[in-house]
């Protein structure tokens, strides 16, 4: 099982992360994919569940003294996929151990790279609020991991959101590891 | 807690206030604070446990499965995630056993 390392990173492929504001951004979002033209490799080599078991947050603008909102939702994107961002055809840059093959789930990360009003909200497993000075992380231990079913992007809640809101007007970071 | 499902940190400079799971608010300190999370067996949801509270604070435990549940699925029928993720999956299982 493959693991695999996300952040919303300016450096990634160029993405700027979002800015926050008093509604949900989305910041990291994964997609159950059979490989398409999209997702590298392109091989189809069936649907599989993914695992998020590792999560960091925070800020990296000027500190003050503000409320950030994070969560991780479950999300569905439709069988029409408007996120098509550049980080899934570039799956095999972020495996952890590089003799593994690129993640075959469908990947995006910040609203720049595609329109956030493209997937619908589910329920929210992971949810914490703290000033935006605070960093936060949490690990799973093996077998609790946030999962999401490995089914087709047009099912209902098959995905994974990380997003955040807050009064804050400076970018947040968001880290995920997870597996496949 | 014993045998942790997961494990959070929170590293800050000021004492701030912190919403878990948005259930409760927490005054913490300043420096490192660690909480132990257990994830519910029915929902997936994680869930921080604050040190020696009692467990009615924070969550359930489903006698049938007799793991950790959150407040939401406390009272609720007893479908353990796994099961959800089976019954999510059986049309795309179905659909490739028919070779779509």
């Amino acid at each position: 099982m493959p693991n695999y390392g996300i952040s919303n990173s300016n450096l990634s492929f160029g993405s700027a992360q979002t800015t926050a504001s008093t509604s949900y951004q989305p910041a990291i979002m994964t997609q159950p994919s059979s490989g398409s033209a999209l997702v590298s490799p392109p091989a189809n080599n069936g649907l599989k569940r993914v695992k998020w078991y590792d999560v960091l947050v925070g800020t990296n603008g000027t500190p003050a003294d503000s409320y950030v909102e994070y969560s991780i939702i479950r999300t569905t994107i439709g069988s029409t996929l408007t996120w098509t961002g550049t980080l899934s055809s570039a799956s095999s840059a972020f495996t952890l151990d590089p003799a593994d093959t690129g993640f075959q789930c469908f990947c995006t990360i910040n609203a720049s790279q595609g329109s956030s009003a493209s997937y619908s909200v589910g329920a929210e497993p992971w949810y914490v609020g703290v000033n935006q000075r605070a960093s936060y992380r949490w690990v799973a231990a093996p077998g609790s991991e946030i999962v999401s079913p490995a089914t087709s992007s047009a099912t209902t809640f098959s995905g994974l959101a990380l997003r955040f809101r807050g009064t804050l007007t400076t970018t947040v970071t968001g880290n995920v590891l997870f597996s496949e | 807690m014993r045998n942790p499902h997961g494990y959070a940190v929170i590293t800050t400079p000021d004492p701030v206030r912190v919403n878990f799971d948005r259930f409760r608010c927490e005054e913490v300190g300043a420096g490192v604070i660690e909480r132990d999370t257990f994830t519910c067996c029915h929902c997936n949801r994680i869930i921080h446990v604050k040190p020696m509270a009692p467990m009615g604070e924070f969550g359930s435990m489903c006698r049938n499965c007799m793991k950790m549940t959150c407040p939401t699925c406390a009272d609720g029928p007893c479908v353990p995630f796994q099961k959800r993720l089976e019954m999510a999956e059986q049309r795309e299982m179905a659909l490739k056993s028919y070779g779509f």
